[in-house]
């Protein structure tokens, strides 16, 4: 019947690199009704080392032979499986976790008014889009050799920013070794930062036919920053984190219809 | 008592025989003096048409200091950054053909003048009407671009005020003015961006003492803010796309090179520390033949290129460069410089483009 989404149980194969930690330590406690399954045999340096896509001689990209390895031999042994990203996610962190002498500026189509009134620099949200294309290339080319093999592939896109930004104070000690005057940037900031990654990383989905999640609403207060219970730091999910984003891959993905962005 | 012929004695660079129709067509050098020599810890800020890319990127290459004050470096990658029009010039304004334009973004940039043109609406983002084509796809929204004019702007200014050298070339003299306040757009309206309203917009074309009162109003202002600004003004080779009167492009592209080339020599020829560079000289002299601008006749190939920034560098900069000269005829296109000149951004080609939809 058209519309009817009928969950089937569905083994995923997780891979990716910090962001995928909380995920992959909450699935070794995890067990589902619906018989859901993940594994995460690819996640963290010292298990995927290396990048995503390797070089041929010719030049042209290749999967890592790791993830590869590991989603044929979920598929062997569990008749299919889906391919589950959790690669980079911080790149907007890159822009903008701290600030120096020159605070930024940032307008969203989705949040339209300026943040601060001071002499801050806008930078153009097209801006900081296309940055994060840039630097997601590795990933865009091994969605591409993924879904045209047939993987179906869902891309989980990293937690938003916590609105307390005391949990990058760390983070902002270590900078000002080198930045006296590094300070961690407006909360609001960074949530901006995040929306243009989320968007940016949509696209690319879109493009190279990747099914895109973002994070769990249950994790997020109202204006959409992350709640400080799910927080590892200033930039990751915890545990608890973790078990939500299983909860939610499992209610929205294993269905047997290609839900699309979500 | 009878006098000797006055040209007697004269150097060679007097002479079409001795210096240009025997000489080697690489080897042409008709800068006959520098009027001030530019060191490395000069400040050179660039603007004007596509042509002036190219003496933005031989600067960088040759290890000056040009000056650019609106970018993200450290923040965005540079290539991103180029894309979207930070370091094509010093400052993020796009192409800048006419004096029109230059005189108004001085006085934009400090206050002087504020166009009533609002941001024009065009498939979802909002478009600059000053600089159309710097944000791909437009701004996200009115405040998002108001917010983006006011950093350009301030941007502009600190490269006025703090430039200790200030390079452009004029292009064209062909211009579309509002008609509400004469304020001049950098291509016609409705042609790649905006929409065209002949009740709201008019073609002009400047004449010679226009340019040349543009150019002196802009040195006035300039000046003021920065009297120790050396300038130096070239003329574009490039022919135009197309014209607007009712000439031909060609015969309009002679009487816009003309002008605007008498307008730079009238100009360096009266204000001290303002020269005047033979970019159009080299490029379109009849000892190329032709030969520095591609097949389409109109681009400038990248050996014309690297012969224009040899003479720039080696008279402003005193470098020989290390590229060999060009002895007996266009020798072959690095790919690199290739690469450069296909890089150039042109917003003017739009216009054909447009006109072909």
């Amino acid at each position: 019947m058209p519309g009817t989404v009928v969950s089937v149980s569905q083994h995923f194969v997780g891979f990716g690199h910090s962001n995928a930690w909380c995920v992959a330590s909450a699935s070794k406690s995890w067990s589902s009704e619906l018989g859901t399954t993940f594994e995460f045999d690819v996640v963290g340096s010292k298990a995927f080392p290396g990048g995503l896509t390797v070089r041929a001689n010719d030049g042209r990209p290749i999967a890592s032979p790791l993830i590869i390895a590991a989603i044929e031999r979920a598929q062997r042994q569990h008749g299919g499986a889906v391919a589950l990203s959790f690669c980079f996610g911080n790149h907007y962190n890159a822009i903008g976790l701290l600030e120096g002498r020159f605070p930024l500026e940032l307008v969203h189509p989705d949040a339209p008014d300026p943040i601060r009134a001071d002499n801050a620099i806008l930078v153009p949200h097209q801006l900081v889009i296309a940055q994060i294309r840039a630097r997601i290339v590795a990933l865009e080319e091994l969605f591409a050799i993924l879904t045209a093999s047939g993987t179906r592939v869902v891309h989980v896109e990293g937690p938003p920013p916590t609105s307390d930004a005391t949990l990058i104070d760390k983070t902002v000690e270590r900078a000002r070794a080198q930045v006296p005057d590094a300070r961690a940037a407006p909360p609001e900031l960074r949530r901006r930062l995040w929306l243009c990654q989320r968007d940016a990383t949509a696209a690319m989905c879109r493009e190279t036919g990747v099914e895109y999640l973002v994070p769990p609403p249950s994790t997020q207060d109202d204006q959409g920053f992350l709640l400080d219970r799910f927080a590892k730091d200033g930039v990751h999910g915890n545990g608890a984190y973790g078990r939500h984003m299983l909860a939610w891959i499992e209610e929205t993905v294993t269905a047997d219809t290609l839900l699309g962005a979500r | 008592m009878e006098q000797e012929c006055p040209y007697r004695g004269l150097p060679d660079r007097a002479f079409w025989r001795k210096s240009i129709s025997s000489v080697a067509a690489g080897a042409v050098d008709p800068v006959v003096s520098a009027e001030f020599a530019l060191s490395p810890a000069d400040r050179i800020a660039t603007a004007g048409s596509c042509f002036a890319q190219h003496i933005a990127r031989a600067l960088q290459g040759a290890g000056f200091h040009y000056l650019v004050t609106e970018q993200f470096d450290g923040l965005i990658d540079p290539d991103v950054q180029r894309q979207h029009g930070y370091g094509v010039f010093s400052a993020r304004f796009g192409n800048v053909y006419t004096t029109r334009q230059l005189l108004q973004l001085m006085q934009r940039a400090h206050g002087d003048f504020a166009p009533a043109e609002p941001f024009w609406e065009e498939g979802g983002g909002w478009i600059d009407p000053f600089r159309p084509f710097v944000q791909p796809g437009g701004f996200g929204s009115v405040v998002e671009a108001e917010l983006d004019r006011r950093r350009h702007l301030a941007a502009v200014r600190e490269m006025f005020e703090t430039a200790d050298v200030f390079v452009f070339t004029l292009g064209l003299t062909e211009t579309w003015l509002s008609n509400e306040d004469g304020a001049a757009f950098p291509i016609c309206p409705g042609c790649g961006a905006g929409q065209f309203d002949p009740e709201r917009f008019r073609f002009h074309n400047l004449s010679v003492s226009e340019v040349i009162e543009d150019l002196e109003a802009f040195l006035v202002l300039l000046r003021q803010r920065n009297p120790t600004v050396r300038v130096i003004l070239t003329v574009s080779p490039v022919p135009l796309v197309a014209t607007m009167t009712d000439q031909s492009v060609l015969a309009a592209t002679t009487y816009s090179k003309s002008v605007l080339r008498v307008a730079a020599g009238d100009v360096s020829d009266r204000w001290s520390d303002v020269a005047y560079f033979p970019s159009y000289e080299v490029i379109a002299g009849p000892h190329a033949q032709g030969r520095y601008y591609e097949e389409d006749l109109r681009e400038v190939r990248a050996e014309g290129v690297q012969h224009v920034m040899r003479l720039f560098l080696r008279h402003y900069c005193d470098i020989e460069s290390a590229t060999p000269l060009d002895t007996t005829s266009v020798a072959a296109v690095q790919p690199s410089a290739s690469q450069q000149v296909a890089d150039v951004i042109c917003d003017e080609e739009r216009l054909e483009a447009a006109a072909l939809d």
